[in-house]
């Protein structure tokens, strides 16, 4: 082993170049390796760092009410305690409910001046230390969310208010006034979290005490409002919970299910499996995994084309070495003995990128925004995690052997003497055509992706181009909490419509692209019958369709002048009149909770949600303006946005007067406002990842592939020296030498580009898929992979055989 | 009997010629002998060598080595026998330029198998024989052409074998230093090692016992020699 190491350090030092070429092209293709894989880690392991995990499951749950259908990740309220209570098996049992009460704004909490919104605010039992497992900095974990008006926070929220200091003890103001005691402090939990969260509270509170009485307990089932997590035995098998399902429905929900028309059914979600598993509504965003699989073949790819790169480029130099094999077998070599040799220098060469690959990802995770590109932080830590050292180790091994078997197979099998006095010409073309099948597959995979990125980018800016049947450009929305400032919003509305930037000005609860309303409604059909349908919807104030430029299809908009209009007047789209198959839809009777009301308009298709769905069923009505019969206890939490169209110049003026503006009617809470496009483009975020991540990726593998072909050049460029004089004796200029020696290559580039585009097509029409509007894919796109690819490789040989193809012609005859 | 073919034949086939290196060759060596093999380029001296070193098979015919029929040994046998009995001297000296002097020579004990301990005894030995011991830490690159032969040498007989082949074992060198390459083959020979020349020059023929002289894969003549 020691001579081996001794002799392939000897020749590493011989051939500098080439094994400068190799060492580079190895080193990057393991540094995008271990980028990627700690990428992957960290999606494949959600929720793995729980010390419970194999034994927490998540209670998911359908409803189907007369044929509406609905799949929900939030359960009811009061499901956990009673199955804890009916069923000895489940150990034990956690519940979390949002804390939030709009759907833009987040929890605000005050600590005198500091007054910040947090989106992750849940109300959980006491219990939550003991099933899910925290850091805790500060603070015990047994008694800190017993009392009611606790609060434990995220490390991040401390340090937001309080610095480095310990934070126990310290009490902040909610909306309402009321106070919260910082009672624990925990260390920020891992980004791969399906359920994260900054601030807890303890849900000891009179409003979220669920019922004792087993009536009420019966008619809570049929409301959701909380995530559920059961802790169940060890290797808990989730098929035997179906029985209990169906043993707990019949006892406390089948006689109301039926007056109701309607069924319920649960089933158990592991917890490891809910990021990358569950698709039901209301869930934490999860993961896709078609973007894992486009990961992690990206990774393949590139390790792919840099392990061609060191068996082209020895088998090239093969006949560098046949003397040396030649020696060594007439001495008596087996060919297990050259094999480990050579094998040993591949093994060398991936071992010493495996090294250089850890400095290039420690140099660009400090300076190159790596989290932008795959939308969560990375780190190495090899002192802390051994086994990614490992990995990392074992990764090198591997290519070093992948790479180096096929040269090792190949120099280890000619006979002494061949080896000796050189190869037969048929040996020698059989070995060229090898190498040829190999460039050309690095350029199928370069090309297929470079296309990929194209079309991706294509479909990117067919979103952005896109009409979604509504105006965003200059369109912003201001959150407004409190019910004492929500029901001042016309003299909020009298104060703007006077300035001259300020183009439109109307309410909503909610926003296009954020989470709508979804209910079970009662619709009217053609023959006069009501049947049931869950239906997105929205609640808006007057002119909404004109300032957000929806337009109508038949009927009005909401009037001022009618009153009759807040809780009976309807507003639907297209889709909705489609899907009821209405032949006259004004006049139809749509019953929504417990409003009953008419369509008053019917609106053209806009999309409320992203592309990645089609335009499903949708209505609108009318936001009350009077907050008289919400209760006390929720008045300081009421939200609602304030959407303005405003001018397109001065923008920075029109937005600073807002928030004068606004602070003069609510002094007590930042100013919040956003801009509707932007946050419409934050749905696209993670497709835009994807896509910087494999423009990058795909410059990555051409940059490799290209080294190895100036790697190739330089030893094509080396061999043809006598025949390069001779034809410039004959009259060839550098140029046509040097397309003499590409023009090989380029064909492959050609021959590649049709296999490739197949590829990318295929690939990019399963992405596609997962849109409801598609760009077409352009022909054109494969034909710009092809010729940016043949420039390059172009360019490298070129820049390769430059010097060679303009030296003199006796230089090269002499060179023999 | 150390060599002995019969009807020994050598083809070499490409896409549309046919080449008869060797035709019909019957030769004996008995062991101790010095025999040198002349004649013309392209006669087919150096394929003859090539078979009778088993780095080489025949097409047709029979050789026997040491009394074992070797004709169609496969390369895995011909090799075990090739590193226990034959040495090699070449012209172009075939030393490996990424080992020193020492582990040039050490390299056919290697592949014997022979004990640490016992390679660097040996390896000595046959260093300071030759009067390069001094330069055991050299790489080839370092060293003029006569020392390399005389390094060459010294890997053909550290495994004490029964043979030396040695092709134009001069050709590359100078008078002097080709003179002192062939003292250094008689001296083998003296010493009971037998020795097969392929050589051009008619005074370094003269060194050995016996010369054959072939032509176009023939044996022509064969002449007795007195040293």
């Amino acid at each position: 082993m020691g001579t081996y190491l001794k002799i392939a350090l000897r020749n590493l030092y011989r051939e500098k170049r080439y094994a400068a070429i190799n060492i580079a092209g190895l080193s990057i293709a393991i540094a995008s390796c271990i980028v990627l894989g700690l990428y992957l880690y960290g999606e494949l392991t959600y929720d793995r760092h729980h010390a419970n995990h194999r034994k927490i499951f998540r209670v998911a749950n359908e409803f189907n009410i007369g044929g509406a259908v609905n799949a929900l990740a939030v359960s009811p309220s009061v499901l956990g305690e009673m199955l804890k209570e009916a069923y000895p098996e489940i150990e034990d049992y956690v519940t979390f409910q949002t804390a939030l009460q709009g759907t833009t704004g987040g929890v605000m909490l005050r600590h005198d001046r500091d007054a910040y919104y947090w989106d992750d605010a849940y109300w959980v039992d006491a219990n939550v230390f003991d099933v899910f497992t925290h850091e805790v900095l500060y603070g015990d974990p047994k008694t800190a969310l017993v009392n009611g008006g606790s609060i434990a926070v995220s490390e991040t929220f401390a340090r937001r208010y309080f610095g480095d200091a310990n934070a126990i003890g310290e009490t902040l103001v909610n909306d309402n006034g009321s106070l919260a005691r910082i009672t624990l402090v925990f260390a920020d939990l891992p980004p791969n979290t399906h359920l994260k969260y900054d601030v807890l509270y303890s849900n000891n509170l009179p409003f979220l005490q669920t019922p004792d009485n087993t009536t009420m307990r019966r008619q809570t089932l049929w409301n959701v409002a909380r995530y559920t997590y059961l802790v169940m035995p060890e290797n808990y098998d989730p098929d035997d919970y179906l029985a209990i399902n169906a043993e707990f429905y019949e006892e406390n929900m089948a006689e109301l299910g039926r007056s109701l028309n309607g069924t319920w059914r649960s089933w158990l979600e592991p917890l490891a499996d809910i990021h990358y598993g569950s698709s039901l509504e209301f869930d934490r965003p999860g993961g896709n995994r078609f973007y894992l699989y486009g990961f992690a073949a990206v990774a393949v790819f590139i390790l792919l084309v840099a392990c061609i790169n060191y068996v082209n480029l020895a088998t090239a130099r093969a006949t560098k070495r046949a003397r040396s094999v030649g020696v060594r077998k007439i001495l008596g070599a087996g060919r297990a003995s050259l094999m480990a040799q050579f094998i040993g220098e591949a093994v060398l060469f991936a071992l010493i990128a495996g090294i250089v690959g850890i400095v290039i990802v420690e140099v660009a995770l400090a300076l190159v925004p790596v989290e932008s590109l795959v939308g969560k932080p990375l780190s190495l830590n090899l002192t802390g995690q051994p086994l990614v050292g490992a990995a990392i180790l074992a990764l090198s091994l591997i290519v070093g052997l992948f790479a180096g078997l096929y040269p090792a197979l190949y120099l280890s099998s000619w006979a002494p003497l061949t080896a000796l006095v050189g190869r037969s010409s048929r040996a020698g073309k059989a070995s060229v055509r090898f190498r040829q099948v190999l460039v050309f597959t690095q350029f199928v995979i370069s090309i297929a992706v470079i296309a990929a990125t194209l079309l991706m980018s294509a479909q990117m800016r067919f979103i952005a181009d896109r009409g979604l049947g509504f105006e965003q450009e200059n369109r912003i929305m201001i959150t407004l909490r409190g019910a004492g400032v929500i029901e001042r919003i016309p003299t909020i509305e009298n104060r703007l419509s006077g300035d001259p930037h300020i183009l439109g000005v109307t309410t909503s609860q909610f926003m296009m692209g954020h989470t709508t309303g979804l209910q079970a409604a009662r619709v009217e059909n053609n023959t006069g019958t009501q049947q049931l349908m869950t239906v997105s919807n929205m609640p808006v104030g007057d002119d909404f369709l004109e300032v957000m430029g929806i337009s109508l299809a038949a009927g009005r908009d909401f009037s001022r002048r009618l009153l009759t209009d807040i809780g009976t007047g309807y507003i639907v789209n297209e889709a909705f009149v489609r899907t009821m198959g209405w032949d006259e839809p004004l006049g139809k009777r749509i019953t929504l909770g417990r409003n009953s009301g008419r369509v008053i308009g019917v609106v053209k298709d806009f999309n409320f949600k992203s592309l990645h769905t089609a335009v499903e069923p949708f209505l609108m009505y009318r936001l009350p303006e009077n907050l008289d019969d919400v209760q006390e206890i929720f008045r300081p939490f009421i939200q609602r946005l304030l959407v303005l169209n405003i001018a397109g110049e001065d923008i920075g003026l029109t937005l600073r007067m807002l928030e004068g503006i606004i602070a003069e009617f609510d002094p007590t809470h930042p100013f919040e406002l956003e801009f509707i496009d932007d946050s419409l483009d934050e749905l696209y975020t993670s497709e835009r990842q994807l896509m910087r991540l494999i423009a990058v990726f795909a410059g990555l593998c051409i940059f490799i592939a290209c080294l190895g072909l100036f790697g190739l050049a330089a030893f094509t460029t080396e061999q043809r020296t006598k025949e390069i004089g001779i034809r410039k004796v004959l009259g060839a200029s550098a140029g046509e030498i040097i397309m003499m020696l590409a023009k090989g290559t380029l064909v492959l580039v050609l021959a590649a580009a049709f296999v490739a585009s197949g590829i990318a097509y295929l690939a990019i029409d399963e992405w596609l898929a997962g849109f409801a509007y598609r760009a077409p894919i352009n022909p054109l796109v494969f034909v710009l992979a092809t010729a940016l690819a043949a420039v390059v490789a172009y360019a490298t040989i070129a820049l390769q055989s430059y010097n060679t193809a303009r030296a003199d012609p006796v230089d090269a005859l002499r060179y023999e | 009997m150390l060599i002995e073919t019969e009807n020994l034949k050598k083809l070499y086939r490409t896409e549309l010629v046919e080449t008869t290196a060797l035709d019909a060759v019957d030769l004996r060596v008995e062991e101790g002998q010095f025999v040198s093999i002349m004649g013309p380029s392209g006669c087919g001296k150096s394929t003859l060598l090539h078979v009778l070193g088993l780095i080489d098979t025949p097409s047709d015919g029979k050789y026997r080595f040491l009394g074992e029929d070797v004709s169609m040994y496969p390369e895995r046998k011909r090799a075990a026998l090739r590193k226990k009995n034959i040495g090699f001297v070449f012209q172009s000296f075939n030393l490996i330029d990424e080992l020193n002097v020492y582990e040039n020579v050490e390299l056919p004990l290697v592949y014997a198998k022979t004990p640490a301990s016992e390679r660097q005894e040996k390896v000595g030995a046959v260093l300071d024989r030759m009067d390069i011991g001094h330069r055991r830490y050299h790489f080839p690159a370092q060293l003029s052409g006569g020392q390399q032969q005389r390094v060459a040498v010294a890997r053909a007989i550290v495994n004490q074998p029964h043979l030396i082949l040695a092709d134009e074992p001069t050709g590359n060198l100078d008078s002097e230093h080709g003179n002192e390459v062939m003292q250094i083959l008689v001296k083998l020979n003296e010493e009971g090692t037998s020795v097969l020349m392929v050589t051009h020059s008619a005074e370094n023929a003269a060194f050995g016992e016996r010369t054959i002289r072939m032509l176009d894969g023939k044996i022509l003549a064969e002449q007795k020699v007195g040293r």
